[in-house]
């Protein structure tokens, strides 16, 4: 089982979107796949389908003293989805407490899922670092936008551990192009060597209820996505 | 479901794109001379004209002196 996690470099990057693709993607090459929204925003469930009043998950469970494992959804065979639930802010300052005094939880809950996914992934939030202490993590991308606050939060950035991975890419914007050519030589290994391009099929899909790979397949945005699923069986082959 | 042989190529370690398209590494690879002084000057010159157009970048990268080109497009008129 190999983990992987996506986390914005700042809000509104299209996080959530790129995951559940990416999961969607990992699955349609035969892996069996466990998605984890760990962001109080709750929006990762609404890609799979998941009624917007359905207020279960992981940490509305924690608070409500039931079992976490009994909240996630069967999208397809060997597809799975654990959302967060629906929480007030108190509530999820107490997970937040909860998570910062047992960073192990995850590792604990990642052993017990081992045997059943070949990926789990994690929607991690921004600025919550009780909810980013996930467990072992082999491949941990940090997502930005060829934007100058960016390139700003990157050089300020402390996590260098993290991969960069260039999302709604536009290739006819100068700066942005000037900003992957700078990143290049600034970053080298560490930025992926593909691109998520800008392609509004990306948020139809939410709307749509569905990952953009189900949603609008031959799209660029899906291709893209595929293309870094396969980049990711291609680093675990690698580790292993 | 369809077998896509881009899952398949995974065997050795692939070098990234990025790796395959640097010829000047591959040819000090070739040559077995990683110390090779060469500068790429119209990589770096497209570098700097990049970090010209935009203020912000040109303000960030004197805090980054790592980048910085050693290059610069010539000026005919004031070689002697």
């Amino acid at each position: 089982m190999t983990a992987l996690s996506l986390r914005g470099l700042r809000g509104g990057v299209g996080t959530s979107s790129l995951l559940a693709a990416t999961g969607q993607a990992l699955h349609r090459l035969g892996e069996r796949v466990l998605l984890v929204d760990m962001c109080p925003e709750n929006l990762l469930r609404l890609h799979f389908n998941v009624d917007v009043s359905e207020p279960g998950g992981w940490a509305r469970a924690m608070i409500d003293g039931v079992a976490w494992n009994t909240q996630a959804w069967d999208v397809e065979p060997g597809l799975s989805v654990l959302p967060y639930g629906r929480l007030k802010l108190e509530e999820q300052d107490q997970i937040e407490q909860r998570l910062l005094s047992e960073p192990m939880l995850w590792d604990r809950r990642q052993a017990s899922l081992a045997e059943h996914f070949d990926w789990i992934l994690f929607d991690v939030p921004l600025r919550l670092p009780g909810h980013a202490h996930i467990g072992p993590c082999a491949l941990r991308l940090r997502i930005v936008e060829a934007d100058a606050a960016c390139h700003v939060l990157i050089q300020q950035d402390e996590s260098s551990g993290e991969h960069l991975l260039i999302n709604r890419f536009d290739p006819v914007s100068q700066l942005q192009r000037d900003l992957l050519l700078i990143w290049s030589k600034q970053y080298g290994a560490r930025l992926l060597p593909l691109t998520v391009h800008l392609d509004e099929a990306m948020r139809e899909a939410l709307a749509f209820k569905k990952p953009v790979g189900t949603y609008a397949e031959s799209s660029l945005a899906a291709q893209d996505v595929l293309s870094l699923a396969t980049w990711c069986l291609t680093r675990r082959s690698e580790a292993e | 479901m369809a077998a896509l042989p881009t899952a398949l190529q995974v065997k050795a370690r692939v070098k990234s794109r990025a790796d395959r398209a640097d010829d000047i590494a591959l040819l000090k690879q070739e040559l077995e001379l990683p110390e090779l002084e060469y500068v790429d000057i119209s990589a770096q010159i497209e570098l700097q004209k990049a970090l010209n157009r935009w203020p912000l970048l040109e303000e960030m990268e004197r805090l980054q002196p790592a980048v910085q080109p050693r290059v610069h497009q010539a000026d005919f008129d004031k070689l002697p």
